[in-house]
């Protein structure tokens, strides 16, 4: 039974490393190099250490630049491994302390094991990474765009030195600001005609997977044999490795559980050993503490920025909702209040608002689209029932994995209506600043460009 | 991160995404492009030029023939051992198996073609050596190239018959869909037989441009069929993917339930990486609700829109409206805040700050990519074009945002400067205002 079940689990681990090595994590040890582990033998150690590093260093990016993943030393090797367990979450006393180990060899191999499994099981690393692949091999897919990173308020415009003179140095700086503006839009206007070329083509490849799908007279075909394969040759192979890749991924998925099942008898293990090995390990008292990362408070300034941003924020609305109710209060008598607005009116005031401040809260989810998708012409004649969700969720469609483009196109549109309203709204407010500010300068008269 | 660098991360960006993209679109090209090959046929052939020079040919011939036969060879070899591999070993782990598969794959696809063309060159040419002498008779046809598709069974039928009739049409049948027929043509003067894969030489691809006699035809790439049958399996196995992913694997989350027991106990069950991007966003949020006010506060300076009332009723309404999304934040923020004492009470800073490198830290949330019906091109391009719009909006929201806090400090009376400013902050850099000298002159 025993030896069944231990064949089994060979096999379970051989569909994961498989899988692994098709997603292109490197060094992958043996299956039973992974059992071995278990049993907190010195040589898979180090195997499971290259596994564990590697699938990190796929999985997370360095905020800070004290490390280059090209760098052997095991030192930092060590901080990485460390601060990225830590950063998601594993809570075992080799990551966060307060002895952490000053030397890889210290680590045992089934810490390692319970780490490996603790990055698979509490994320969605695996799904991640096979969308990575998606992307890459699939020419018809559509990828995420890349995420923006934060402009956080009072920056710099540019990065000036402490001591020099901004005055003197506004112009040119202002003008630099003012081109490389420029450029974006430029940049942004191009982008958007190579998106409108690529799904242009995207449709015409999509339209002819189908059989029925003649090829157009239109299209020139190739005179030379040399070129005709290689093309078509090379999305065949792509397409070919893709589908391996997925079929390791269904193998995968089949074994999963009995996986996890393997590894919760790895934490019995751990458990039953706990209290006869552990604290030898590494001299108590001794806080070893040999690499630290220099930007390690990084997010506790995030967090106190944050603090300072909200209090100013609260004491000003607070003090403006004083300033109304008081104004309301000694005006009363000369004007009529709020209160003498008709019901009609209240209401489509009332909505106009709930309307932008829904908007608000819109703005920092994350777009139906922001995984991407994988596009697919619907059969015009559809033989079953159609399965439209006319009111559905849009979370629903998306959860079962389909998604329809209209449901698609209608919360982007909504988004670029909330979208364009924030910015207008910003750019009147700086309007009407500046011009206000113009106001008081003398002998000059500043007049704002006509609205097209 | 200064405001000029932001900018300049967000060009880059920007040419990144386009070269992505017109690298993708020349692809579809090159795909588009493959999936059709041309065929001459050749109709009247010269008689005695080509007898004539039959005799030059054969040696030429024969050289190829050799070739031929050591590839047909190779071939056998490779097909043999490749039958072994076929079935891989599953505890096959070597990172190369993949690509070594791939490229099995792929030698055995060209080699099995050129297994039939080797067969089927042979017939004519033993044809055409067996009826050589004849010297006199109606013209022959030109052996043609037979090309299979990657099946893994060859199907030899549909050889061109060799006839030495008056009517020298090449006869090609072809089966439902495994054969082309590709005939590459040289000059009607230089009959040569070129095998596309055998020889190097780039004989091949020699339309007879000149010859009027010629027709030519477009007919499907035989890969075509493969890589509709590739592209309808990925679907299919996609959509099994999805359905897969869906399903909750109950071992797993005990697997992490139990492990995270082991764990010590004031450590919250929100790990690091998702407090730094949750912080990010609320202070993106509060962001917002700065400028919101600003821009509310300031519209009631000059209440243009609705009558007074309205205008009142409304900044009243948003104002309390923003108070109660800022209590929301600060309860939030209060919660990140406490939590992330928790943790930085063991770390202490000692570590470096990751950050994950994508969005795959909630094991509820799917991170693969679904799978999206359109219905039109319009529909598509329209849908594409949209998202980038709102991306493209996003950022001017934010670049606009850091700019108004920024260039508060650049006001001056300087009238480039000012000009320029209120063309940036006002008009997004599209226009610019005008200044004029309004001196009294006394």
């Amino acid at each position: 039974m025993s030896r069944e079940k231990s064949v089994k689990v060979k096999e379970v681990i051989t569909s994961l490393c498989k899988l692994l090595s098709v997603l292109s994590v490197e060094s992958i040890p043996t299956a039973e190099a992974f059992r071995r582990a278990k049993f907190n033998r010195k040589d898979a150690a180090v195997d499971m250490w290259s596994l564990l590093s590697r699938l990190l260093q796929k999985a997370f990016a360095l905020d800070c630049a004290c490390w280059d993943f090209r760098d052997q030393d095991y030192d930092m090797q060590l901080l990485f491994v460390r601060s990225a367990l830590c950063y998601c979450g594993y809570g075992a006393p080799w990551v966060v302390g307060p002895w952490s180990p000053s030397h890889i060899k210290e680590v045992r191999s089934r810490d390692l094991l319970l780490a490996f499994g603790w990055v698979l099981s509490s994320g969605n690393l695996l799904d991640f990474m096979l969308a990575e692949k998606v992307h890459q091999f699939d020419t018809l897919s559509s990828a995420p765009l890349i995420p923006q990173g934060l402009i956080l308020g009072q920056p710099d415009v540019a990065a000036h030195g402490p001591g020099e003179d901004a005055s003197v140095k506004k112009h040119p700086v202002l003008q630099a600001l003012q081109w490389e503006y420029g450029k974006l839009r430029l940049q942004w206007k191009s982008l958007l005609s190579a998106q409108e070329e690529r799904s242009k083509f995207t449709h015409r490849v999509i339209s002819s997977i189908s059989p029925s799908a003649v090829c157009q007279p239109h299209i020139t075909g190739s005179h030379h044999s040399n070129t005709t394969s290689t093309a078509l040759d090379k999305e065949l192979e792509r397409i070919q490795a893709l589908n391996g890749i997925l079929e390791a991924y269904l193998d995968w998925k089949c074994h999963e559980p009995l996986f996890w099942c393997w590894m919760d008898s790895v934490i019995d293990s751990s458990l039953a050993d706990a209290s006869e090995v552990d604290l030898a390990d590494w001299p108590p008292g001794e806080r070893a503490v040999t690499v630290r990362c220099p930007h390690g408070d990084e997010t506790r300034r995030a967090v106190r920025r944050l603090d300072k941003m909200l209090l100013r924020l609260q004491t000003e609305l607070r003090a403006r909702r004083i300033e109304q109710s008081t104004l309301t209060l000694t005006s009363q008598g000369g004007r009529q209040g709020a209160s003498r607005l008709s019901e009609s009116q209240r209401m489509e005031v009332e909505k106009k608002v709930s309307g932008y401040l829904e908007g608000l809260r819109l703005t920092n989810t994350s777009a139906i689209t922001s995984r991407g998708f994988l596009p697919c012409l619907q059969d015009p004649q559809p033989t079953k029932t159609p399965h439209r969700f006319h009111t559905g969720e849009p979370g629903l469609d998306v959860t079962a994995g389909k998604l329809q483009a209209s449901t698609a196109l209608d919360e982007l549109r909504e988004r670029a209506a909330v979208l364009r309203w924030q910015l207008e709204r910003l750019r009147q407010n700086m309007r009407m600043e500046m011009q206000r500010q113009a106001g008081t300068m003398e002998r000059m008269v500043l007049i704002p460009p006509i609205k097209r | 991160m200064s405001l000029l660098h932001a900018v300049d991360e967000a060009v880059k960006m920007c040419k990144a995404e386009e070269s992505r993209l017109t690298e993708n679109v020349r692809q579809c090209k090159e795909i588009l492009r493959s999936m059709r090959t041309r065929v001459t046929e050749t109709s009247e052939l010269e008689t005695a030029a080509a007898i004539g020079t039959e005799a030059d040919l054969l040696p030429g011939e024969k050289q190829e023939i050799e070739l031929l036969e050591q590839v047909l060879k190779k071939a056998l070899k490779i097909r043999s051992t490749s039958e072994a591999h076929k079935e891989l070993r599953p505890n096959e782990r070597k990172n190369k198996a993949l690509f070594n598969y791939t490229v099995k794959e792929e030698d055995k696809r060209k080699l099995v073609k050129s297994v039939p063309l080797s067969e089927t060159c042979k017939k004519p040419i033993h044809q055409r050596r067996a009826g050589g002498n004849v010297t006199h008779g109606g013209p022959w046809t030109r052996p043609v190239l037979v090309r299979k598709g990657p099946t893994a069974h060859p199907v030899v039928n549909g050889r061109p018959s060799v006839s030495k009739s008056a009517s020298a049409k090449i006869s090609s049948t072809r089966s439902q869909q495994k054969m082309c027929v590709k005939a590459t043509n040289a000059e009607d003067n230089s009959p040569l037989v070129s095998c596309q894969e055998v020889s190097a030489s780039g004989k091949d691809g020699e339309v007879s441009t000149g010859s009027v006699r010629s027709k030519e035809q477009w007919i499907p790439s035989p890969l075509l069929p493969a890589w509709r049958a590739q592209r309808t399996k990925q679907e299919r196995l996609w959509k099994k993917v999805l359905t897969q992913q869906s399903k909750p694997v109950p071992e797993r989350t005990k697997f992490t339930e139990r492990l995270r027991d082991t764990f010590p106990s004031e450590l919250p069950s929100v790990c690091p990486a998702d407090i730094t991007a949750e912080l990010d966003v609320l202070t993106q949020r509060c962001l917002d609700l700065t400028h919101c006010l600003n821009a509310e506060l300031q519209a009631q300076k000059d209440s243009e829109s609705g009558t007074f009332r309205e205008r009142e009723y409304e900044s009243f309404r948003m104002l309390e409206g923003l108070e109660r999304m800022t209590a929301e934040l600060i309860t939030c923020a209060d919660h990140r805040k406490k939590d992330w004492e928790r943790w930085d009470m063991r770390i202490s800073g000692a570590l470096c700050p990751v950050r994950r490198r994508g969005e795959w830290g909630d094991p509820a949330r799917s991170c693969l990519p679904p799978v999206l019906s359109y219905s039109s091109e319009a529909e598509l391009r329209e849908l594409e074009s949209q998202r980038l719009r709102v991306e493209q909006l996003q950022q001017a929201v934010r670049l606009q945002q850091a700019m108004s806090d920024s260039l508060a400090s650049y006001w001056s009376s300087r009238p480039v400067v000012l000009r320029g400013l209120y063309s940036l902050l006002a008009e997004g850099g599209v226009q610019f205002p005008s200044l004029v000298l309004d001196s009294e002159s006394d």
